[in-house]
Formats: C-alpha cells, structure tokens, sequence
C-alpha cells in the first residue's frame, strides 16, 4: 500500500507551475504522482488530502487532470478519486474527478 | 510710548535681523550674482515636490475613487521628476482598506524604482468620533499598521493605534508562494476555522497566481518605465468584517484577456453571459466566467486547461453567503454578492447584470488604477 499524504509535499500547495510560484500541481504530478504510479498498482495508492492551508483549483487541475495529458489513461485516473482521502473538504474528491473527466473529453478531441 | 508685548518685541527684533542680513547681502553681491542665486533657488524648489493627500482615501465612491486615483498620477509624477516628495496628510481624515493596500504598493513600487528618491510626509490629523468626542487618529494608525512610514523611511513618532486596524497586516511578493498568503491569514484570530481560512486561501493563492502568470506581459503604461512584478496582499480583521486584498500593480484584466484568449472564445462568453461591450468592468466579468465557458467547451474543442482561477473568486461568494467580491482592474469594477448579502447600493454608475436578482454589478470610472485589485469581504458573523 502506497500513502500520499499531500501535507508531507508542502503544507502551502501553491499555483499551477513551478516557474509561477513553489510547491505546484506542476511539481506534485512529476515529483509525487507520477513515479507513485509507476511503483505501485493504482489500486494500493492512497493520497491524503487533509491538513494543508488549501488548494486552488489550478493546483488541482494540472496535479490531476494532468495526468490524462502526461498520458496516462482516463480510467486509470479515475481509479485515484477512489483512494482519496479528503475529510476537511469531501467537494475536493468530486473536483478532482471533473478535472480528470474534462482532462480526458479535451484528449479525445485532439 | 506703548510698551511693547513680548511676543511684539520679539517679532520686531526678527524683522530687523532679517532687514540687516538682506542689507548684508545686497551689499555684498552684485545684481547678476543675486539673479543668478535666484535662478538657483528655483531650480532647488522644483526639485522638492507637494501633494495633497485627499481627504477620503477612498475608492469604494465614485467621487473619491476620481480624487484618490488622479493623487496617486500626481505623486508618482512628483516622485519620478524631484528629488524629494513631501505628502501632505493634513485633510486625510478617512481611510479604506483597498486604498491603503494601493498606496502602500505605489510607494513600495516607487521608491523600488528610485531608491534615492526622498518621500516625507505630514502626519493625519486626529478626528473626534463616537458618544464621548474622542480623538482618533484612524489615517495615520492604519498607514503605520500596513508600513507605509517605514517605506518611506519614516519614523512615526505618534504611537496611536486604532484598535480596528490591530489586525491589520500587509506584505509582498514576486511568486505565487502560498506560504506568504497562509502566514497573513495566520494572523487572524482564533474564532476563525479552519475551513474558512482553507476557502480565503484558496481565492487568494489563486488571485496570487493570476498576478505572477499574467500582470505583467510588458511594463506598465505609467512612465516610470521599471518592471516590478509584485504583488500585495492585505488581510484586515474588525468587529464587523474580515478582508482579504490582492493588488498587483500590471497591465490590468482588461489589456490582458483579450490577449490570452481567442476572438472566438471571449465572443462565446459575451454571448452566454450577455456581454455587450468592452468597456474594462464588462471584461473583468468575462474574466470571471472563462473557467465554466472552457468546461463547457472542453467536450468539443481541445483548450488548454487554463483559467480556472476566475471560478475561485466567485466561490467565496457561495462559501460565504453574505460576502461581497470586488474585482477593480484599469477603469473598471465588478462586484458579486453572496445570495444572503444586501444588494450593494444603487449609484448612477452602477449597472447590475440581467438576470442576476442585482448579486451582480458593474461599475466603469473615469480614472485608471493601473492594475488590479482583487477584494473579498465577508462578515464576521459569517465566518
């Protein structure tokens, strides 16, 4: 089992890219997610949430809706929101999925 | 023979000294000497610039946001051509919040850009206020409270603090680090929860962002000629209202986004949203619905996935129900109230958008900001 916890990134989760300010979406798709997914099976990722000052919405489009864009595909993204873990704010999990989604209906229309 | 008072004797005694020494002088130099001295003297004087602070620093009124923004034309004219630039606070007697967060960004912008450059100011006067007529100096405890005096090098010798403005802070960056945001609503006290500070947070890392992405394409049309990517950001807390302020001092909303954005895209916006001119507040409306239309998109066209940004400052209206967002950037102002919020008040200038049940206002001044400001209000109670 592989446990994210997003305060253990950055307590500040920042803006959409790390030339715009630190601790990015950016920054935690490459660094966190991305080499999560290639370590363990989606099913056995669990990320956390909680215990950051905040997100905004542009951190957690391109952490997660970029991952349909870096190429990976639109089921397994969506297997993430099943392991997510967000008890302060339980609306972020359904942002995340319609990031995911919109992510990958953009792709389809390349 | 009347005798004469002391203070008389005195001021005949200052006279006749001055009467000698312009003797002195005259004797001493010939007329082209004094022409040339005079010249001097001039020259000299216009190297020390005035202006007069107006006395409501104010941009929430029409009236005062035309007075205080041709102030702030004037002082940075004043600061750019002299050495030294005195302020005179004599009639400032009111101050706002966003006012203050613009002044203070002026001034850090301006002695950034002339580090040798002089600015000294009189202090405000204190006003009498409430039941009992006491002095209160709110002007100068709010200018000290944000560092103004200490921009400029000021020592504040009146240690008066107006206990509205005790949490009142203010500070500045050049990249969207969401460390610097937190730390400021850090200092709110502690009946606010975590849940609101984490909905304040996430407005304001993203009007940050926005500020660093997109304010500062080219240098801003002032004069000054000097690229200052910054940003401000004000947090102010009293008995009735928390505040929330991002300034950036850029190009504006309106200059950048019909440059991010294609022809074809911001006239969808107009269209769903029934947009029907250019003028600076319609566009900074349009700005904030480029998050839904690009959603609304998404499943025909390939955009990128930027611009989510405008859907986080209307959210704090639907997070905080009574809470007012003002948007202000060049000339225009966009106002959204939450649904519990009393509309805000009718002006000739102001329009409110069909169809919203007057949540939604716009406003268009004579004067520009030249920039943006970016402002949350929420009562207390709704916290």
């Amino acid at each position: 089992m592989k446990y994210i916890n997003v305060i253990d990134f950055s307590e500040f989760p920042g803006p959409r890219y790390e030339r715009i300010g630190p601790n990015s979406g950016e920054k935690f798709r490459e660094t966190i997610l991305l080499p999560a997914l290639r370590t363990a099976p989606i099913e056995e990722i669990t990320i956390n949430l909680d215990g950051t000052a905040g997100y905004g919405s542009s951190f957690l489009e391109e952490a997660f809706g970029g991952l349909i864009r870096r190429g990976i595909d639109h089921d397994t993204a969506l297997k993430i929101c099943n392991n997510l873990i967000s008890k302060e704010d339980d609306s972020l999990i359904e942002e995340i999925r319609i990031y995911i989604n919109e992510a990958a209906e953009s792709a389809k229309n390349v | 023979m009347k005798k004469l008072s002391r203070d008389k004797l005195l001021q005949a005694l200052t006279i006749g000294k001055k009467r000698a020494r312009r003797e002195t002088f005259r004797k001493h130099t010939t007329p082209s000497e004094r022409a040339k001295l005079a010249r001097r003297k001039i020259r000299n004087k216009s190297r020390h610039g005035n202006v007069d602070a107006p006395a409501k620093l104010d941009i929430y009124s029409a009236k005062n946001h035309a007075i205080f923004v041709s102030f702030l034309d004037n002082y940075r004219r004043t600061v750019k051509n002299n050495k030294k630039t005195f302020i005179s606070f004599r009639n400032s007697t009111r101050i706002t919040a966003a006012a203050a967060l613009l002044l203070v960004a002026e001034t850090d912008r301006l002695v950034t850009a002339y580090p040798n450059a002089v600015i000294r100011c009189s202090f405000p006067p204190a006003t009498t206020e409430g039941k009992y007529r006491n002095y209160q100096n709110i002007v100068e405890s709010v200018l000290n409270q944000i560092g103004f005096f200490k921009l400029i090098d000021q020592e504040c010798v009146s240690h008066t603090k107006h206990h509205s403005v005790e949490i009142w802070r203010q500070l500045s960056g050049s990249t969207a680090d969401g460390s610097l945001a937190a730390s400021l609503l850090d200092s709110l006290p502690e009946e606010i929860t975590k849940a609101s500070r984490q909905k304040l947070y996430r407005g304001a890392i993203e009007a940050i962002a926005n500020s660093v992405e997109h304010a500062y394409p080219s240098p801003r049309n002032d004069g000054i000629g000097t690229m200052d990517s910054r940003w401000w950001m004000l947090v102010g807390y009293d008995a009735t209202y928390l505040t929330v302020i991002i300034c950036d001092l850029g190009v504006g909303i309106p200059s950048t986004l019909p440059k991010k954005h294609p022809e074809s895209f911001l006239s969808l916006i107009r269209t769903r949203f029934s947009i029907f001119d250019n003028s600076d507040a319609e566009l900074i409306r349009a700005s904030t619905h480029v998050k839904e239309t690009r959603s609304h998109l998404s499943t025909s066209t390939k955009l990128p996935n930027r611009g989510k940004g405008g859907a986080d400052f209307r959210n704090i209206a639907k997070a905080f129900p009574t809470a007012t967002l003002i948007v202000r950037s060049n000339k225009g102002a966009f106002f959204l109230t939450g649904e519990a919020a009393k509309p805000l008040k009718k002006s000739s200038s102001r329009r409110y958008v069909d169809g919203t049940n007057r949540t939604e206002s716009t406003l268009n001044h004579s004067n520009s900001i030249r920039g943006t400001l970016t402002e949350w209000i929420v009562p207390v109670q709704d916290i």
